[in-house]
Order: C-alpha cells, then structure tokens, then sequence
C-alpha cells in the first residue's frame, strides 16, 4: 500500500500561539483515517495548510510523492485533493445541479474560448448533466437537483458538498466535521457512503469530534492536541492509550 | 461597501462645495504675504511653522490614543478582527461610526492649515486623498507612524522630483510610486499583513 | 430632433462601458475606478492613429483593444496577487496616471487642449457623419456588447465567476484558479471598455483629457450600481436613467451654470442612497457583501 499523503515536521506559529507543533504523520492509499482531537488542538488548521490555504513555519506536506507546499489551493485541489469545509461553503443562490456541474474539472466551457465554441462545449455539459445526476443519486439528493443549495436542510448540504468533492474526481477527501450536526440515521448514511467510496478506491481522512463515533468505520486514527500529534494508529489500541484519554478528561 | 458609498459622498459634497462657494479660487490668507523665516538658507513661513508643530501635536495625541487609551484598543481590536470584537460585545457598527469621523476631523483640521498656506479650491479634496492613499501605502496599512512617515517621504520625493522633473508631472510620480510598492512592498514600511479571510 | 438622437448615441456609449464594468465589477467582485482610463485610451489611441497613420477603422480599434488590455494585465496581475481592496487603490492610481498622462504628454496628446478633427470612420465606404448613421453604428455595437457578454456570464465560465463573487474560497477549494479568472475578466472588461472610447472619439470628433477623469469612472461605476450589479439589463436600464434625469432637468429651465453640479450631486446622492437603501440596484440580484 503506497503512501497517499504523508506531512513532516509541521509548524504553525499564530501569534505566539503554537496552532500545529512538529507535526508528522501519513495516510495510506485506500484507507478511512480520522483526524480526532479536543476543541482548538489544530484539525481545521491542519487541513488548512494540506490544501494550501495556510502556509506552516516549517515542514513539508507530500501528496503521491509530490511535494505540495507553497501552492495556491486551486493546485491541491487539481492535483485530486477534495475537501469540505466546517461551515459548509457551498453557492446557496444557485440550484443543487450547479453546484455539482461547478465542480467538473477542466471544463472546455471555463474557458474564455471555450465559451465561444459551441458545439463542444453544449456536449460536455450534457456529459456532464448526467455524471452529475448519478452523483446526486449516489449521495440520495436527485430529487433535489432543481432546488436551490439553500433551501436543502443541513444534513442535505452536507450531502451536498460531499457530491462536489466526488464530482471534482477527488482520489483523497478531506471531510471537516462530515457527520456534525446530523441525525443519527444521516450519520449512518454518509458512514455507508464513505464505506462505498473505500470501496470505489478512494481514501478518506475526515475530521471528527467524537472518538466512539469514529471507532467502527477508521482504519487508522490520528489523535492531535494543542497542534502535536499525541497518537497515531489502530482504533482499538488508541482508545486504551493513556495519553489520549488524559487528552480528552482535561 | 463603505467605500462606494464614500466616492458617492465625495462626489456630493464636492459638487454642493462648487455651487455654494463658486468654482473660483479663494484665499484665507491674513495679512500680507510675508518672506518667511530664513533657516539654513530655506525659507519657511510662520503658517508652515503652525502646520509643523500642529501635525505633529496631533501625531502624537492619535498614536497614543490609539495605543494606550481603551477607545484605541477598542478601534484595534475591530480592525485586527471583528468578528471576535463582536463576541465581546463591542458594537462594531459605532466603533467603525467615530474612527470615521475622527478620521474625517483630522482631514478638516488638515484642510484648514493648508487653506492657511495656498488657496482653496472645490477639488482640493480630491488632491488630498490621492496624496493620502498613497501616503497610507508607503507607510503601511494599519500603521500611523506609518503613514506619517509616508507622507513626509512622498513630500520629499514629490518636491525633490520638481527639482529634475516638471512640476505638472507631481501626481503622476505620485501614483508611479504607489504602483511600485504595491508592486514590490504591498504592506509598506510598518503594515501589517492584511489578513485574510477566515477559512 | 437630433438632439434626443444625441442622448441615444451617448446612452449607447455608456451601455458598452457600465456593461463591461458590470462585468467586473457585479460579475467578478472586482470595483474598478479605473474604467474611464481605459476608455480614455481607446479614444486617444483611435485619435492619434486616425491623425497620424491613416484612417483605418479596423486596424484603429485593433491597436486600441489591444492597447487596453495590455495596460489591463500590468495593472491586474500584481495589484490581484494581494487582496481586493488594494486592487481599488491599484485601479486609482492607475487612472491619475493615465489621465497624468493625458493631461501633461503635451507633446503626444496635445495636454488639456486636447485633439480636434477626429475623422469620422468610413465603413465599406460609407462615412458615418449623421446623428443617425451613428446612433446604428453605435446601437448595433451596443448590442453586441450586451449579446457577448450574455454569453459569457451564462456560460460555465459565468458559473465560476458567479462563485468567485459568493466565495472564493469554496471556488478555490474546487480548483478553480481564481486570479486568473479575475485577471481575465479584468483585461476582457478594459478592452470592451477602450471601443466605447473609439465610438466617442469617432462621434464627437474632439477629445480632451477632462473627459476621462476618476469622476468619470466614479460615474460609469454609478450607473453599474444602480442599475444592478450581477444583471446586465440592469446596466442598460441604469445607463438611461442616469443619462436622461439629467436632460430633464434641462428641460424643466435649470441653468446650465449650475446644472453640471447638480448631475453630480444627483447621481452622488443616488449613489449612496443605493448602497444604504437597495445595494443590489434596480433590478441586481446581489449586494456588496463581505465575503466569509
């Protein structure tokens, strides 16, 4: 199993305040990590710096081997990094299919050019029309496709821009917080979708809160806290480490 | 938003200056228009002696507001970041209202002592705010020390540049400077970053 | 009569300049103050070539859209690396110079005398000359101002411009690459923006730089604003109404003394009462917000 991911020595200084202290760790292709740790220990952050909208002191970030560190997070995001956000940025004035039809990458039609030459670009949009509904088929929202972003309920935005992530051909999804918020049967849901995206090939690293919820679906768990990394490894061996327990009565 | 809304402000006030005063220029000049004061061969006029003194008087009371007095670090505190000045209960909306007019008081005080020196016209406004903004981008964002300094260095520059360049050419070295350091040096001498969003 | 055909010919101008200023400014979040400059250019450019070299229509208006978005690169590319509200200040300074540069290169542009006997263009050898041979002329580059730009905003392209406007960061984090787009839309808008600059100078035959001053761009960004930011109609509808309030005044006896202060008091006024009242104009279909 290769290495899809793998950060070294990653330093954020805000303020005085240490937001990500040496920090070091991997990710394995085709895996389920979460990223667990108290309130404030740095997950957000971390993410941040991953898809280049943060830049850490020091340190490097690798992503299939290649270094990314230093570019804008329109290159992460290309290169196949897909990411949700905690407070859930979506286009809410516009409809749910063009939130999906946005993420398309290398879209003929994005270009100037592209504007001006019809007959590709009216094909790919039609190509792209029904990835898309099987997208939104996929995460359950077909029937929403014509409604606007904003008038979804939480949990079916969250859907939502789980869609995007997919429709952008991700090979690696980092998801803030995916489950936060959500009825225990959504939470069920979106842990089977990112069973079946395991299963489709993709590897998922999300953000989570909750160290029970996270046991029965991560491979691995990284546990953080006050931005150093306190714990890497096996659910089952991280939920009797001492460490981590101190971490989460203080 | 604010800044629209200025332009359009600035374009009203401008224009209702015009038609109640006239478009000529006026004097606000006492007495008679003396040499000047003879100091290491420059000649320098009281009224500019008053500008001196009252500009830096008035440096000063603002930076030390600004640092020591609890309105300063009210005024800060919105500016490095509002969101979490709101969480403390600090009304933005207000503190934003007076550093406006504060801000807008020390441009009339400004307005006066220049009136003092050379004439007055309706679009003296306008040839104030360029010299400021740019004065505010040499010095930095963010820094009064800062943009003291700008201003005396673009003075400098400016009156130096008469001495090989024509004079007509002042606001266009001005403006090749601006663009220079938002080329080179965005943030100035002394700015801060601006931060940016909050992801 | 030829008077109200003259209101038509210049609300045709200011069509081209609000819509390609609507582009950037409602379209891609970007306020300019530099936009008279750009259409300062293409009216000197177009002036210059037409006394200098020849009057060739197509290759006049070629070198000023090229011009134009040539100078729109220099100043967007560095002034986009940092944050938005320095790109204000960047199109300010940009547009002091230019008409600096307009004002005072006596030896290029006459200086505040300004350029006489612009000849008129000659198409298929036809010369424009009558009010209404240019209100066509006009009105049908108007339209197709109005008609690419239409393309363009409800294109794919328009989508991610529409998200670069909602949030940045959500359109970055899908691998757009923002800066370039606004690098685009900046450079597509000036150069729009220069032709409107040839349609002047080609009409009144005499330009001078007081024509295109920061009052100016203040002005086209009025009307961008009233009319709606975001909605193209809405730069056509803004276009008549801030060109016509002012005619009517006329009409109803004002002195001409006062009533070019009053114009600007007018559309201040109208100014700020919209961004306080209706920030999304007329008939715009989003307001100024910060983005978070």
């Amino acid at each position: 199993m290769s290495t899809i991911l793998e950060g070294k020595n990653l330093s954020l200084n805000f303020d005085g305040i240490k937001a990500v202290d040496d920090l070091t760790f991997s990710i394995e292709e085709n895996k389920i990590v979460s990223l667990i740790g108290p309130n404030g220990s740095g997950k957000t952050t971390l993410f941040n710096i991953i898809t280049g909208f943060l830049e850490p002191d020091n340190g490097e970030v690798y992503f299939k081997g290649k270094p990314i560190l230093e570019k804008p997070p329109h290159y992460m995001a290309n290169l196949g990094i897909g990411r949700t956000f905690q407070n859930l940025r979506l286009l809410q004035k516009i409809t749910v299919l063009d939130n999906v039809l946005l993420a398309f990458k290398n879209q003929i039609g994005e270009t100037f050019l592209g504007v001006y030459l019809s007959p590709k670009n009216k094909k790919e949009q039609e190509v792209n029309k029904k990835k898309a509904f099987s997208l939104l088929e996929f995460v359950g929202l077909s029937d929403k496709a014509q409604d606007l972003a904003e008038n979804l309920s939480y949990g079916q935005q969250k859907l939502l821009t789980l869609a995007c992530c997919l429709a952008m051909d991700a090979d690696l999804l980092l998801l803030d917080e995916p489950v936060a918020g959500l009825s225990p049967a959504m939470i069920d849901k979106m842990f089977g979708m990112m069973k079946e995206l395991k299963k489709q090939g993709k590897t998922i690293f999300f953000i989570e809160h909750n160290l029970k919820v996270v046991m029965e679906i991560s491979d691995k768990v990284i546990v953080i806290d006050e931005g150093k990394k306190i714990a890497e490894g096996d659910p089952a061996i991280i939920r009797e480490d001492p460490k981590v327990i101190e971490a989460y009565l203080e | 938003m604010l800044l629209i809304a200025s332009l359009g402000i600035f374009i009203v006030i401008q224009n209702i200056i015009s038609l109640v005063f006239g478009d000529d220029t006026k004097t606000l000049r006492t007495g008679v228009v003396k040499e000047g004061i003879n100091i290491f061969g420059a000649r320098i006029t009281p009224i500019q002696i008053a500008i001196i003194l009252t500009s830096l008087t008035l440096f000063v009371i603002t930076s030390l507001i600004l640092a020591k007095t609890k309105t300063g670090k009210t005024i800060r505190a919105v500016a490095n970041d509002p969101e979490l000045a709101i969480i403390h209960g600090i009304d933005t909306n207000r503190v934003i209202l007076y550093t406006f007019g504060i801000g807008s008081a020390l441009a009339a005080v400004a307005a006066i002592l220049i009136s003092f020196d050379v004439d007055m016209v309706p679009s003296m406004g306008f040839f104030a705010l360029m010299m400021g903004v740019v004065a505010v981008i040499i010095g930095g964002v963010g820094s009064i020390p800062g943009a003291a300094f700008g201003g005396l260095l673009l003075g400098l520059a400016q009156n130096l540049g008469v001495w090989k360049i024509h004079s007509k050419w002042q606001d266009s070295i001005a403006f090749a400077i601006l663009l220079l350091f938002l080329l080179f040096k965005p943030y100035g001498f002394f700015g801060r970053k601006v931060k940016k969003v909050q992801i | 009569m030829n008077y109200i055909l003259h209101i038509f010919i210049l609300i045709c101008i200011y069509i081209i300049l609000s819509i390609s200023l609507n582009l950037i400014s409602g379209y891609a979040g970007l306020i300019s103050v530099a936009h008279a400059a750009f259409y300062g250019i293409g009216a000197y450019v177009v002036a210059l070539l037409a006394l200098n070299l020849g009057n060739y229509f197509l290759l006049n208006i070629l070198c000023a859209i090229i011009l134009a978005g040539i100078l729109g690169a220099i100043i967007a590319i560095p002034s986009l690396r940092i944050h938005d509200d320095y790109f204000v200040i960047a199109t300010f300074g940009f547009q002091i110079i230019v008409f600096g540069v307009m004002n005072n290169w006596v030896s290029l542009t006459k200086g505040p005398l300004g350029i006489p006997g612009i000849p008129q263009p000659a198409l298929f050898g036809i010369t424009i000359s009558s009010h209404l041979q240019f209100l066509i002329f006009t009105g049908i580059f108007a339209i197709l101002t109005f008609l690419f730009t239409k393309r363009l905003v409800n294109s794919p392209f328009g989508r991610v411009l529409k998200a670069i406007r909602e949030d940045e960061i959500f359109a970055l984090a899908l691998g757009k690459n923002v800066i370039k787009y606004k690098i685009l839309v900046f450079i597509i808008g000036a150069s729009i923006a220069s032709v409107a600059g040839c349609l002047y100078a080609w009409y009144i035959t005499f330009i001078d730089p007081t024509s295109f001053t920061v009052q100016e761009s203040i002005f086209i960004l009025s009307i961008v604003i009233i009319g709606g930011t975001g909605n193209l109609w809405g730069s056509v509808l803004g276009a008549v109404v801030l060109l016509t309030i002012p005619e009517i005044l006329r009409f109803l006896g004002m002195p001409n003394a006062i009533a070019a202060n009053v114009r600007q008091i007018l559309y201040g006024s109208l100014l700020v009462l919209f961004m306080l009242y209706r920030p999304q104009g007329l008939l715009g279909e989003f307001a100024f917000k910060r983005k978070g």
